[in-house]
């Protein structure tokens, strides 16, 4: 594990509304900040908030936000003394998290072997069940190569089965067999697919299941051996695998129901010396939670459990980075009220083709239990270049309804014009009424989209 | 196969370690449209490398030379620094400083200098502004 280092500087390796939130954390701690940015970043008032800033590239991710050997020169010439990834780009790359450290920083986040522990799937799994955390149905090893064993496992699962590639994730990489018949051409597509997109042809199966739920939970970790998990999230509202609406507390599961599997989690981490922030992510059908990955870094969605918890986790994050001991114990972890966040994005809401431009207008909502993290103000282009996050609306009410109620009169406050954002979309899912009841699956947002011919 | 680009700091890094790992004082490397030359120099506090990395640029009117990566500028002379009218010292416009090395900036065919864009000692990013030359008379 990595001494603990002071450092009062912090290079932040990433762009836009994430950065920002990072920044304020740091200032917040007193610590001072390096933002490093492409040139298509370079003007963007939120670069120049930071107390340097500093181009490393040119706009292509690859060229700048992906350039370790460009992000590592501006952090020695800064004189930084830890690096925060944030989340996406280089945030859940091992030689990154390596590399950093072997120039002398701290790597704001677990160190390589966690992350690509957590990076192969299979080994994910193993490690989970070693720890107690249940999975989905299917054996946590590489699939074989021999037709006949391929078949004793689907046989062994049950159809539907889903192959998926062991270095895959984000919804890429996976292929449902409904039937034996489909068997073996689905799982050579799948191996082939595997092979070019991430570099190993290692596959592994389990159930498919037809209806869940995409639940998470979010642990806290120092480099003493201290653990805690800040509560549970509901991301069930996706599309494309894109989450598009995230709350906290997921609506109709207890305490009772989800406390051992947090539990679990925690002697996970504890169990494979995790530090920093993480997410267990789940699909929940029937009663029942499958670990399906952890995610080894802050995750867009974090605000929400910021807001139920009252804990502010990127300063969590810092000070487990500084060496500090955590300043919680589980019986301190509380979570009331409920949370709700929104994904503006700058997207056709019809046709979801990303929409570039200046931004001519902007009027954020304003109010009790309402946040709003972005980067954009008016005047600020929205380069082509990069994800099309331009904003997260996060609304905090006493329950989900009230919170509902809220983000209702948040997102009709919303102006922003110049582009095409998917507000209209956001104002009109919130009035569907199975959303409203809560508790929809992770398929619901696309059915709904085709009954209403926009997908 | 695709191009190197010889002005990515990666690449030069990595020249420039392979040639300190093999003993070799140098290189030079010229395409139509780009070149890179690098020396590689024992020094009284460590290895010094020389660097110079240009694209081909437009001749006539005033140059702006950028920073080719992240570094600390220093002009090629203090005493000429922002002269009007100076000649670049050894066809650069001055060093980007990255820890003990010094990475020398190309002033390209245009080296009468007209004026430095940065003050000494500060961290320039990528694309950043550093000085402008123009064609000699």
């Amino acid at each position: 594990m990595q001494p603990h280092q002071h450092f009062d500087k912090v290079l932040i390796a990433n762009r836009g509304e994430i950065a920002l939130r990072v920044v304020r954390a740091c200032r917040e701690m007193g610590l001072k900040t390096v933002v490093v940015c492409s040139q298509a970043d370079k003007d963007a008032a939120y670069v120049k908030s930071a107390d340097q800033s500093v181009c490393i590239g040119p706009p292509a991710a690859s060229k700048s936000y992906l350039n370790q050997h460009a992000i590592l020169l501006a952090a020695r010439l800064t004189g930084a003394g830890a690096v925060h990834p944030g989340y996406g780009f280089l945030s859940e790359n091992t030689r990154f998290s390596a590399a950093v450290e072997e120039a002398g920083l701290t790597f704001i986040g677990p160190d390589a072997s966690a992350i690509a522990t957590m990076g192969d799937k299979i080994a994910a799994k193993s490690a989970m069940v070693a720890a107690g955390v249940p999975c989905v149905p299917g054996p946590d090893a590489e699939l074989p190569s021999e037709a006949d064993a391929i078949r004793a496992v689907a046989a062994e699962i049950g159809y539907p089965v889903i192959v998926k590639a062991a270095g895959g994730g984000g919804g890429r990489g996976m292929r449902v067999v409904l039937t034996e018949a489909e068997l073996l051409e689905a799982v050579s597509l799948t191996r082939e697919e595997a092979r070019k997109a991430f570099g190993t042809p290692a596959l592994y199966m389990e159930k498919f299941l037809q209806h869940p739920r995409h639940i998470e939970i979010q642990v806290l970790c120092d480099t003493h051996g201290n653990a805690v998990w800040l509560g549970h999230r509901d991301c069930s509202m996706q599309r494309r695998h894109q989450k598009v609406v995230e709350e906290a507390p997921a609506p109709g599961i207890s305490d009772a129901l989800i406390g051992p599997v947090g539990a679990a989690c925690v002697a996970a981490c504890k169990q494979i010396g995790y530090r920093g922030v993480g997410t267990f992510e789940f699909l929940y059908e029937d009663g029942a939670f499958y670990f399906i990955e952890m995610n080894t870094r802050l995750q867009v969605e974090h605000p929400v459990t910021e807001e139920t918890s009252g804990i502010d986790i990127v300063q969590q994050q810092l000070r487990v980075a500084q060496g500090e001991f955590l300043s919680m114990e589980q019986g301190d972890v509380t979570c009331t009220g409920h949370a709700i966040e929104c994904r503006i994005n700058a997207e056709d809401p019809a046709t979801f083709m990303p929409s570039a431009g200046v931004i001519t207008a902007l009027q954020l909502p304003e109010g009790e239990g309402i946040r709003v993290d972005t980067h954009v103000e008016v005047g600020y282009k929205v380069s082509p270049y990069y994800d099309s996050l331009i904003a997260k609306l996060i609304v905090t009410g006493r329950d989900r309804a009230d919170a509902m109620q809220r983000t209702r009169s948040a997102l009709a406050a919303f102006r922003l014009e110049g582009i095409a954002t998917n507000l209209p979309l956001l104002r009109e899912l919130f009035e569907d009424a199975a959303f409203a009841e809560g508790e929809t699956d992770i398929h619901y947002l696309e059915k709904w989209l085709k009954t209403r011919g926009a997908a | 196969m695709s191009k190197l680009d010889l002005s990515d700091p990666a690449i030069i890094e990595r020249l420039s370690a392979a040639l300190e790992v093999a003993g070799i004082n140098g290189i030079e490397i010229t395409r139509p449209d780009q070149s890179l030359l690098i020396r590689v120099a024992g020094s009284a506090d460590g290895h010094a490398r020389q660097v110079r990395s240009s694209k081909t640029d437009v001749g006539g009117a005033v140059v702006v030379v950028t920073a080719p990566m992240v570094g600390e500028f220093w002009p090629s002379d203090l005493s000429r620094t922002g002269a009007p009218g100076a000649f670049a010292a050894g066809d650069t416009v001055g060093f980007l400083k990255v820890g003990p090395i010094l990475l020398p900036v190309s002033a390209g065919p245009s080296k009468c200098l007209r004026q430095h864009l940065v003050e000494p000692g500060t961290i320039v990013g990528f694309g950043d502004p550093i000085a402008e030359v123009e064609p000699e008379a």
